[in-house]
Parts: C-alpha cells; structure tokens; sequence
C-alpha cells in the first residue's frame, strides 16, 4: 500500500464528508441565529461558495424618494430570489441594500438611498454566489491542508492545526501508556495461559479474553471511576495532572487490545511450543523457563507485534471515547467537544490528523515486520 | 435437510456455540415481547417523586434521575441494539460482498480501483470513520428527509455510518475468498457449459462464501453493537428521551457516578449481548471454517 495515494484518498474521503453532509453544513455550523450575510461570508471562506460574474442586461430604475426599484431583464435563472447580488452600473460597482427578487418578469432590486436617476440604466455585470465546483474545492481545501492550514476553529477563532498541536502530546501519552498496559497484559497473561494449557489459569484467561473484549470502554471506564475514585478515593475522576491522572484511562482504553494480545500470543505461542527445535532445546537439558522465555516467545512475537500495530487503530478510535468518559484533554475529546458545537473544522483535522497517524504507523509495522521476521529474507535468498 | 441435521448434531456438540445461540434466542425474545413483559410503560415519562430509587420490588434495577424504571428502560433499549447490529450487518455484508465479487471474479480494472477504495476506508481507525460519518450525517439527514416526506426512524444516521464503516472489511474478506474459489475446477466447469460471468459469480461462487460470511457476520453484529452504543453514549445515536443502552449511560450524567445501579445494569446489557455474539459466532467458526481459528 503506498503512502502518498492512500494519505490522498484519505484526504479526499475526510473532505467529502464534510462537503456532502446534508442540507447546508455552513448554516448548521453558524446556528440559528446566523445571518445570511455572515452564511454567505463563510461559505465563501470555506469554499463552499464563490462569486462569479453574470452577464450584461438592461435596467429600469422607478425613484421613489431617497430610494426606489431597480428592475432588470435578461438575467440567467441561476439568479434567483435571496441572491445577495452586487450590481456593477457603468464603471462604478453599485451596492444593493437588499436581495434580489424574483417575479413573473425578471429580477428587481429595492434601493434603500441611491442618486442614480430614474429611467434606463445599462447594468453591465453582476456579482452573483454559486456552489464552488467540488473538484476545484478539494483544490483549494487540500492546498491549504498541504501548507499546514486546516482551517478556523469557529469556536476559539484560533487555527485548527494550533488547537491539535495542543491536545498531541495528551493524546500520545495516553495511547502510549495504554498501549504499555496492553503489552505487558497480553504478554503476562498469553505465556501463561500457553504454558499451561487446558489448566485453571488459561480458562480463567479465556474468560478475560472474552469479558474485556464484549465490554464497552465507556462502561468500564465509568465503573473504575465509581471504585477506584470514589469509592476508594485513590485515583483522580477526570482531567489530566500527573501520572496517578493517567492510569484509569490508560487501564480503561488498554484492556480490550490486552485481551486480544492475550489471544493471538497464546496460541502463536502453542504453535511454536510444538515445534521439533525447542523439543531439541528441551532435550540439551535446558531448564523450562529458558526454553519458554528465550527461544519461544521471541519466535512468537512476530504475530504479536504486527497485532500490536494494527490494534493501534483501534486504540486511535477507542480514545475518542476514553477521553470524553475521562475529560482527558486529547485530540478525541477535542473532536467530541467540536462535533457537539458543529464546529466541522475542527472535526474533520481531528479526524485527518488521526487517520495520518494511524498510516504512518501501519507503515512503520509493515516495515518492523520485514526485519522481524527472517523468513523473508531466506526466501529472498531461495533458501 | 440431512446436512442440515447434521450440522446441528455438531453444533449442540459445541458448548461455546449453543451458549451464544441462547443468549441471542433469550434477546430476541426479550426485544419482541419488550411491550409485553416490562413492568413499567413509563419509558419516556418521568416521574420525580421515585427518581433514584435503588433496586427493590418495584423497580427492579432502580430508577435514574426522572424517575423512570431501569428494567423498562434496558427492555425496550434490546429493540434498538438488536435492530441497528442486523441492519449494520445486513448494509455492510450486502454491500462489502457485492464489491469483493466484483474486485475478486473480474480482477483488472475493477479490482484496482475497488481495493485501492477499500485500502483507503479501512486506513480509517473503524470508530473515528463512524463517529465523523455520523456527525455530519446525522442531523442533516434526518432534516432533509423529512423535509421531502420521506419517512425515517431516528437510529437511521446510526445505521448508515455503522454501516459505511463497515463495508470494506466484508469486501476485502470476499475478495480473498473468490480468488482462490475461482480457481477450483467446478468454476472452469460452468464457464466452459457456457455460464455467464453474473451466473458464475452469484449461483456458483457466492454459495461457497456462505459459511465464512455467516461467521464473519455473527462476529461483526458484535461490533456493530458495540459501536452503537458507543455512539449514543457520545450522543450520536437515537436520542433522548428513547432509551439506547449507551445513551442510559450518559443521560444523566452528574447521577451517574453516584447512584451506582444507574451505569451497572445498562453496561452488564451490553457485555452479555455482545457477549452472546462472540460466542456463537466463535463456535460457528470453529465448526464452518476450522482455518479462520484464532485468527
């Protein structure tokens, strides 16, 4: 899978999620009390929108006090009633305080003050707001994603790629200590349970796999809350300051990808166990615990760390509810706040940002993998 | 037919497999008879004068902060699981298999472009792809439908972001598959009896993908389940006041942490329910398709 196309699609797939969400998403963005002044700014600024030039036609202008009716004829229909339009008369480019309207005859435009004089005018070009082409949007959004511009936050009116920087490092030490947690889980428990087969402790481990692997995280985190934070008053609830912060949420998010270690170790770990070189191993008079710890494990680490990498995603996901149950201040509760303001930039560099991360690191897997695993390269050599 | 009974000789055999068949069988009976058997019809009424109330005779599982009875609640919540984790799976195993065959059986430039599609979906962390789905779909949709009369029901932008999230794995799944089906030799039979390509892929290949699309499917209700609760609890799913397992978890929020039996009850729901999947859908697999084990 090559890096640059999939970063692309994954770009391109980001961008039309937000470009192709249903009804006007720079209306449900701005809220009820937006104006249509300050819609059609946005939408323009987020390139939903652009002005474009309509043709030349001939004006009537009926003066009535200060102000009065323009009316007009041989415009396109793509005008319609509520364009915000900018008439351009002679070489001035005339104002309208109103919107257009539209009748049987053609458009007309009420002039709130004007000292143009009544009776014919030549309007020789109008400003009028269409939808960008979605093509040259993508242009335009990923130019600007490529320079590092993700976009305004409409909340904090600060850059969205400032607002991610900031909930990084919260987020990788999160997965980081989650992802420690996981390992040493699955490690301890897998070679436990492979070790001793068919024994007390690989049902009992059987049972964890099973359990972690059905519960919902935001259940588990709510429980380890209750009993380790209130009922015994060791852990903090929520926020993130210090280490002692950090461990429910870390136990919380890292349990279920513990549980799947758990499984593929144990039985990679089977596998190996059965093999004619630790029987040999075994049989030079090697005590137990060398031929399970040097010789085993180490040839069935390699399902073991790919599993890892791939289940970092999953990690990637689960942190966005982790964070939210936890009020850790990471990229996934920054996404969660931003989709409940309809603050779409913010959510969508969120999700961009995620899913880069979550390519460079399968990527580095497949690479990790390659020099892991030397049967790949004897085949290479025809061995 | 004696297949069939053979295969159920095996299957009451598997410990794991007829565990997962009852709690399933147990939920579905719960969801379908949820009008019947609950013991409170205030699902969505409130009444504070019992708000809060721990377990008893009454409220068996207690009541949360508008008064409103738990087991009432966690029995109509099944109908919302249960539906959203088939329609989930019938969206995505529909759609997934359609593009597999396709890619698979037609290979050039069919395959090209549908696994570099699937390639991309799946670069998506599956959760991060549903929430953003069902962030911008979500409220929009639900608007625009129901402005061109169309009727809908609310877990429909639920629905159609689990489902969107999870086509690609079933794709890539089939299309493994009929690469190495379509050269077994009873395919080489029907093309040269002069069987067309949508004949060949939908009466002789598509059969054969039936035992691992079941095991699959039974496993990937699981995770739509568990995805769908997820969402609600962030807010996304069916709103409140219709009980969701998840949104139980997070309507409410400030009593949640004080009034124990409020988050318990819902939470045991969800793990038995997906439970209950992985366990049939680990037996299925161990008897249909011994080299998917432990996979």
């Amino acid at each position: 899978m090559e890096l640059i196309p999939t970063l692309l699609g994954v770009s391109l797939i980001t961008f039309l999620m937000l470009r192709f969400t249903p009804g006007d998403p720079v209306k449900m963005m701005l809220g009820p009390e937006a104006t249509q002044e300050g819609i059609d700014a946005k939408s323009v600024e987020l390139g939903f929108k652009k002005y474009v030039r309509g043709e030349g036609s001939s004006a009537t202008l009926e003066r009535d006090g200060a102000g009065g009716l323009l009316r007009t004829t041989g415009h396109s229909d793509s005008i319609t009633s509520g364009t915000k339009v900018t008439l351009h008369i002679g070489a001035a480019i005339h104002p309208v305080g109103g919107l257009a309207q539209r009748d049987g005859t053609g458009l007309y435009f009420l002039l709130a003050k004007t000292d143009l004089e009544a009776g014919p005018h030549t309007v020789s070009a109008n400003r009028e707001l269409v939808k960008q082409n979605v093509i040259l949007h993508y242009l335009q959004w990923l130019g600007g994603v490529l320079r590092g511009d993700l976009g305004t936050s409409l909340t904090s009116k600060r850059p969205v790629w400032d607002e991610i920087r900031d909930r990084m490092p919260a987020t990788i030490e999160l997965a980081v200590a989650s992802m420690v947690f996981a390992v040493i889980t699955g490690l301890i428990v897998g070679v436990l349970s492979a070790v001793y087969p068919r024994s007390l402790i690989d049902s009992a481990s059987r049972l964890f796999v099973f359990v972690f692997l059905a519960m919902p995280s935001f259940w588990l985190g709510l429980e380890l809350i209750i009993l380790f934070s209130r009922k015994l008053p060791w852990f903090p609830p929520a926020g993130r300051d210090g280490i002692m912060s950090l461990v429910l949420p870390a136990i919380t998010l890292g349990v279920g990808t513990g549980a799947f270690l758990c499984r593929i170790l144990r039985s990679s770990m089977l596998q190996v166990l059965n093999l004619d070189y630790i029987r040999t191993a075994r049989a030079k008079g090697l005590d137990g615990k060398r031929v399970i710890l040097k010789h085993a494990l180490k040839n069935a680490m390699i399902p073991f760390v790919t599993v890892a990498g791939i289940s970092l995603g999953a990690l990637l996901g689960g942190a966005v509810i982790v964070e939210t149950v936890f009020a850790w201040p990471g990229i996934g509760k920054l996404m969660v706040d931003s989709i409940g303001e309809r603050n779409f930039p913010v959510t969508m560099g969120c999700v961009l940002v995620l899913a880069t991360i979550f390519v460079l690191v399968n990527m580095a897997v497949d690479m990790l993998y390659v020099l892991l695993d030397p049967r790949i390269r004897l085949d290479g050599g025809g061995a | 037919m004696e297949e069939l009974r053979e295969f159920w000789r095996r299957f009451r055999r598997n410990t794991t497999a007829m565990i997962g068949l009852l709690i399933v069988v147990f939920l579905a009976i719960i969801a379908l008879t949820a009008p019947l058997t609950a013991p409170w019809d205030a699902v969505k009424s409130q009444n504070l004068m019992v708000a809060l109330q721990p377990p008893s005779l009454d409220h068996p599982f207690g009541t949360d902060h508008l008064g409103r009875d738990m087991l009432t609640r966690i029995l109509y919540g099944s109908q919302i699981s249960l539906l959203v984790g088939f329609l989930v799976t019938a969206m995505g195993m529909v759609l997934g298999t359609l593009l597999g065959l396709l890619a698979g059986y037609l290979g050039g430039w069919w395959d090209r472009s549908i696994s570099r599609f699937t390639d991309i979906m799946l670069a998506f962390p599956f959760l991060l792809l549903a929430i953003a789905v069902s962030a911008t779909l979500g409220e929009g949709l639900l608007n625009e439908l129901e402005r061109l009369g169309i009727p809908t029901f609310s877990t429909l932008p639920v629905v159609l972001a689990l489902g969107i999230a999870s086509f690609p794995s079933y794709t890539r799944l089939v299309r493994g598959c009929v690469l190495s089906i379509k050269e077994e030799q009873f395919v080489d039979a029907a093309r040269a009896l002069g069987a067309g390509k949508r004949r060949i892929m939908l009466r002789h290949i598509l059969p054969n993908l039936g035992g691992t699309l079941l095991v699959f499917g039974t496993l990937r209700i699981s995770t739509a389940i568990l995805a769908e609760s997820g969402l609600s609890y962030l807010g996304l799913g069916a709103k409140p006041p219709e009980p969701t397992w998840g949104n139980m978890l997070s309507d409410g929020r400030e009593y949640i942490l004080f009034y124990p039996w409020i988050p318990l009850f819902p939470g045991l729901a969800i793990l038995v329910t997906v439970l209950g999947f992985n366990f049939l859908g680990d037996g299925l697999r161990d008897l249909l398709d011994p080299h998917m084990k432990d996979s």
